[in-house]
């Protein structure tokens, strides 16, 4: 672990070495996901309105030359099972080459007018492992008649044709049988069946990188992957296995089950993990031989494998956690919900009020860092307001994530063009900013393939019950633990984790053994590290048990010892920067700050949202008082920016007597920003 | 009344006065209120219990509300143990609990304040397996009320029985309960106010099981079923309305509209004058909608949207409308699907405007 050095007289700010540090904030980017199949014809007025307010990012549906599942095909747009609707008659018709050559005009048409029309990045849809057809010797239906006639297609390249038939490239359950990760049978596929193929088979990997090179080679800027799931016991994988515990000098020698479980189970998770890292890695190779810059973006849903996706990606899509899979073949998955509030009415003016957020989501992405932008995808079925729709884009601008912020193509452009506007006119707000807090929460999501679901619900417990406090924290990575800088950080709560790496362990343990730290296990000490071998908890940890630096809760805190757990045994001030005259419980803040502190960004946002109603106003969010801890300064400038005003307003600031700046805020409506500069 | 039960209940009495622990057995969100008063130390108990041979990963927790709504306590708890949550009571007023199970279940007692579980349409009471009588009070006699059951489970299923305070048993229905069902029955009079029992028993009927089943009270009744009956006295005249006024009551069309997906369907209607009320309205039956935007309603160009309730069911819906919005002679009233492939179908019937002083609306 490396040490950071205080920056003056500030509390919480430290200075990190260029590149050092992973949670450094990148301006946000603005994304679309339109799958409509009338798309490729970029229509007059489907342009215009593009051009009123251009999303960074198009995602497009099977709008590419190629077609993941079917083949050369004449139908265009939607994703996996769309098949091409009412008038699928003609959609999963073999196109001949000459029409293909059509069709490969029609792209750099269509890529064209969109790049034309502001777009700065088209991708269009795949998906990882599906192919669609009947192989049936008297059928031959969609991926199987394309294959019988590959050698017409090789001018395209799509290299020789594989002397294996697709039913040799599929997943394979550990008994051998076909392992579907979807249903087998839509309507969208008759007569065919919707199969699911190996990533590993060489075959798969030539024709997917025969679609990525001409998706290139039309001027696609990259691929959206849908799908990115790998499950498979066939021969190819088991050699591709045994090939990766011993590079990663892992100890376990089979491909494991859910029910044979521990380091096996886990090891085996890993694996296909890194099958679709590499996987992905070499598909966007193979368009980058054709254009330098272009990108790829799995949807995984995954916490647990984003770590291996950090190189092999530009963008991660998530629609729900994805936690590895379970004991009935398909995964964990827990779908996101909107951010806001759900009201429930009980009696007279009494009501709960739930609030939803996606913000460790945010963070944790913020903070494993790397290439990959996140898109978080809720379902949206609560939140169909437009007042909804803008705290989900202002959620994603906030936690420093880089985020894409995700609107379906529904959202009015004007919208976008504001956002867009005020983006480049305050990059300032977003870009090359450190974590501004004394708090980190433990965030291990490879708990998950341990079976460790509770370590995951506990730290989506904390991060509410944090926020709701209004106590800035970031997310700890187990790369922040073995390689990263926690100085900045008084306190740290690791809750509910087992099965921890011996580095991670070693890195915690040198944080609570330093003074002036404190680190709070919530459920236990882990009692096992990633070996299944026992943990001494007593010389790792002595140090800091002999100080009474450590220490251990039966649970996940009470919210009301949170304030003073957050303390550690730093400096003093305050562990809540925020108090809020009305509506506190909807305010959550994130603060950061510029390297050398001079500068601090505090984003204030309103869950106070109403889900599941017709109304559209926010509660109110009244009187929010903040307790900026930017040491003493004599006149330190204060300004509020709205995504909704095109200039800022200045707040004036008392200085409090710990060596806090005092500011209050009259209202918070949706999302507010302010600005302190030293 | 079970023998356990009873035996509580007298040890309970013996010991607290207040004592009871509910046999009611909960799951997923429930929400239970409680009266109290400064001083004093509001305590609930919870017990928790997991769901049949599997455990279910969710976490219970439990939140107490204070009587401006706001969080005084929220406790994670571990599945199979009995938590105490306790407050010290500042202000005076009714408090709330909220539980969230999750997939596991619990049983809950108020020991020393009165008590009722909520049971209304947007925070439904969900029990499984196992129920109390549970009791509640019609404010007012002549009118019909509705209760709703709904057990979505295949083969789960419910024989419900509603007694009035005269013992006469006003609703004995056995059903799968599939779809949420409102159960409707009179008040006669000197039968309002007091107190009424629901009885969620097991089905007789051969492949039918009471498990999982979700309760909430029509509109009119007060969304609370307490397991003593007593307790419903604390809550007198709570988040009770005021009857509606309505000065005349104008139909517009006949029949049911029927909407699909992107469908437009207008209806004209003359008025007299520009009506002067303080209050105006548009009522009708409603199938549900699903998000804000799913069937809008425009009067007269001006657009208005049914709440959302996602719920399958038919129900009256009331709009309150700007007294601008109407105009001497036609008028013209417009019903939209949205067109997007989120929208189902919808249906309107037995449309009228209303006109008075108090009209009740969402």
């Amino acid at each position: 672990m490396r040490r950071r050095v205080f920056a003056g007289g500030c509390l919480l700010v430290a200075l990190a070495q260029a590149g050092e540090w992973r949670n450094v904030s990148r301006l946000p980017q603005l994304y679309t996901i339109d799958y409509s199949p009338q798309n490729h014809l970029a229509s007059p007025g489907r342009l215009a309105r593009l051009r009123k307010g251009p999303p960074d990012v198009f995602h497009a549906g099977k709008d590419g030359p190629f077609v993941h599942n079917w083949g050369p095909i004449a139908g265009w747009g939607g994703e996996n099972v769309y098949g091409g609707g009412k008038d699928r008659v003609d959609y999963h018709r073999r196109l001949t080459p000459a029409e293909l050559d059509a069709r490969f005009a029609a792209c750099r048409r269509y890529v064209r007018s969109m790049h034309e029309a502001g777009v700065k990045k088209l991708y269009h849809y795949v998906g990882a492992f599906t192919i669609g057809g009947n192989p049936a010797p008297d059928v031959r239906y969609g991926f199987w008649e394309f294959y019988d006639h590959w050698d017409e297609y090789t001018r395209f390249g799509v290299g020789p044709k594989p002397p294996d038939d697709p039913m040799q490239w599929l997943m394979c359950l550990p008994n051998g049988e076909p392992c579907f990760i979807y249903n087998r049978n839509y309507e969208s596929y008759e007569p065919g069946t919707r199969w699911a193929v190996c990533l590993n088979n060489p075959y798969w990997r030539q024709w997917m990188k025969a679609v990525f090179r001409a998706s290139a080679e039309v001027g696609f800027d990259g691929i959206f992957v849908d799908n990115s799931f790998q499950r498979c016991y066939c021969g190819t994988c088991r050699a591709e296995f045994a090939a990766f515990v011993k590079r990663e000098k892992r100890p376990t020698t089979e491909l494991a089950t859910y029910e044979d479980g521990g380091r096996a189970w886990f090891d085996t998770q890993e694996f296909w993990m890194d099958s679709i890292a590499r996987w992905l890695a070499d598909m966007r190779a193979e368009a980058r031989k054709v254009n330098p810059a272009f990108g790829v973006f799995p949807n995984n849903g995954t916490h647990p494998g984003y770590v291996r996706f950090s190189s092999a990606a530009d963008y991660v899509m998530g629609e729900g956690d994805f936690w590895g899979f379970g004991p009935k073949g398909f995964g964990v998955i827990r779908f996101h919900k909107d951010p806001g509030m759900i009201r429930r009415p009980l009696v007279g003016g009494l009501a709960y009020r739930q609030y939803q957020d996606m913000i460790v989501s945010y963070k944790y992405t913020a903070a494993e860092g790397g290439t990959p932008r996140p898109v978080w995808l809720t379902h949206g079925h609560q939140g169909r307001s437009d007042v909804a729709k803008e705290l989900r884009l202002s959620e994603a601008m906030a936690f420093g994530a880089g985020a894409c912020t995700y609107a379906r193509a529904s959202l009015p452009p004007e919208i976008y063009a504001r956002l867009r506007r005020f983006l480049s006119q305050q990059p300032q707000l977003y870009d090359g900013l450190v974590p501004y807090c004394r708090v980190g929460l433990a965030y291990f999501p490879r708990q998950a393939y341990h079976k460790g679901m509770r370590h995951v619900d506990a730290v989506w417990e904390l991060a509410a019950a944090l926020g709701r406090e209004h106590i800035p924290y970031r997310v700890v990575t187990e790369g922040d633990c073995r390689d990263g800088d926690l100085s900045d950080l008084h306190t740290i709560f690791v809750p509910f984790v087992n099965h921890v790496a011996r580095d991670v362990i070693g890195g915690l343990a040198e944080f609570a053994n330093a003074s002036g730290h404190s680190l709070v296990f919530c459920g236990a000490v882990p009692e096992l590290d990633e070996a299944y071998h026992p943990v001494d908890h007593e010389t790792v940890f002595g140090q800091a048990i002999a100080a009474k630096r450590m220490r251990v809760l039966e649970g996940v805190p009470p919210r009301d010892s949170l304030e003073v757990l957050c303390l550690g045994g730093g400096p003093a001030g305050p562990s809540i920067v925020a108090s809020v005259d009305a509506g506190g419980d909807a305010l959550r803040v994130e603060m950061r700050a510029s390297r050398d502190g001079r500068r601090v960004v505090v984003h204030l946002l309103n869950y106070g949202i109403p889900l599941e109603s017709h109304s559209e106003r926010p509660e109110e969010l009244r009187g929010v008082h903040l307790r900026i801890p930017i040491g003493r300064e004599p006149n330190p400038g204060a300004r509020l920016y709205t995504s909704r005003e095109e200039t800022p307003t200045s707040l004036y600031g008392e200085p409090g007597l710990s060596g806090e700046l005092e500011i209050t805020v009259p209202s918070v409506r949706i999302y507010s920003i302010v600005e302190v500069s030293r | 009344m079970n023998l356990r039960s009873a035996v509580l209940i007298v040890l309970g009495v013996s010991v607290a006065g207040w004592v009871v622990r509910g046999e009611t057995v909960l799951r997923h969100d429930c929400f239970a209120v409680a009266k109290a008063v400064p001083g004093s130390t509001l305590l609930f108990q919870i017990s928790s219990s997991r769901k049949a041979k599997y455990v279910y990963m969710d976490a219970p927790r439990a939140i107490v509300l204070g009587v401006d709504s706001g969080a005084l306590l929220e406790q994670a708890f571990e599945l199979g143990a009995t938590a105490d949550l306790s407050v010290s009571v500042k202000q005076a007023g009714i408090h709330g609990l909220c539980l969230e199970l999750g997939q596991n279940t619990a049983t809950l007692a108020v020991p020393r304040h009165p008590w009722a579980l909520v049971a209304r349409k947007q925070a439904p009471l969900h029990i499984c397996g196992r129920v109390d009588p549970l009791y509640f009070r019609p404010p007012v006699a002549g009118k019909s009320f509705r209760i709703f059951v709904h057990a979505p489970v295949a083969g789960e299923a419910a024989l419900v029985r509603i007694t009035d305070p005269e013992g006469e048993v006003v609703v004995f229905r056995e059903n799968d309960f599939d779809k949420a069902v409102g159960l409707e029955f009179a008040v006669a009079e000197g039968t309002a106010g007091r107190d009424w029992r629901l009885e969620i028993l097991a089905p007789e009927k051969g492949g039918w099981a009471l498990d999982d089943v979700t309760i909430w009270l029509g509109q009119r009744l007060q969304p609370l079923l307490a397991v003593q009956a007593a307790h419903l006295s604390a809550f007198a005249g709570v988040g009770a309305r005021a009857p509606e006024k309505i000065r005349t009551r104008v139909p517009i069309g006949e029949g049911i509209i029927r909407l699909g997906r992107g469908d437009r369907k207008t209806v004209a209607f003359e008025l007299d004058g520009r009506p002067d009320d303080p209050a105006i309205a548009l009522r009708m039956l409603a199938t549900d909608v699903d998000y804000r935007n799913e069937s809008p309603v425009f009067v007269n160009g001006h657009r208005f949207f049914l709440p959302v309730t996602g719920d399958g069911l038919t129900g009256e819906v009331t709009l309150r409308l700007p007294p601008d919005v109407l105009r001497e002679g036609h008028n013209l009233l417009e019903f939209r699907q949205d067109p997007s492939g989120g929208s189902g179908a919808c249906s309107v019937a037995r449309i009228e405007l209303l006109f008075g002083t108090a009209i009740h609306a969402e």
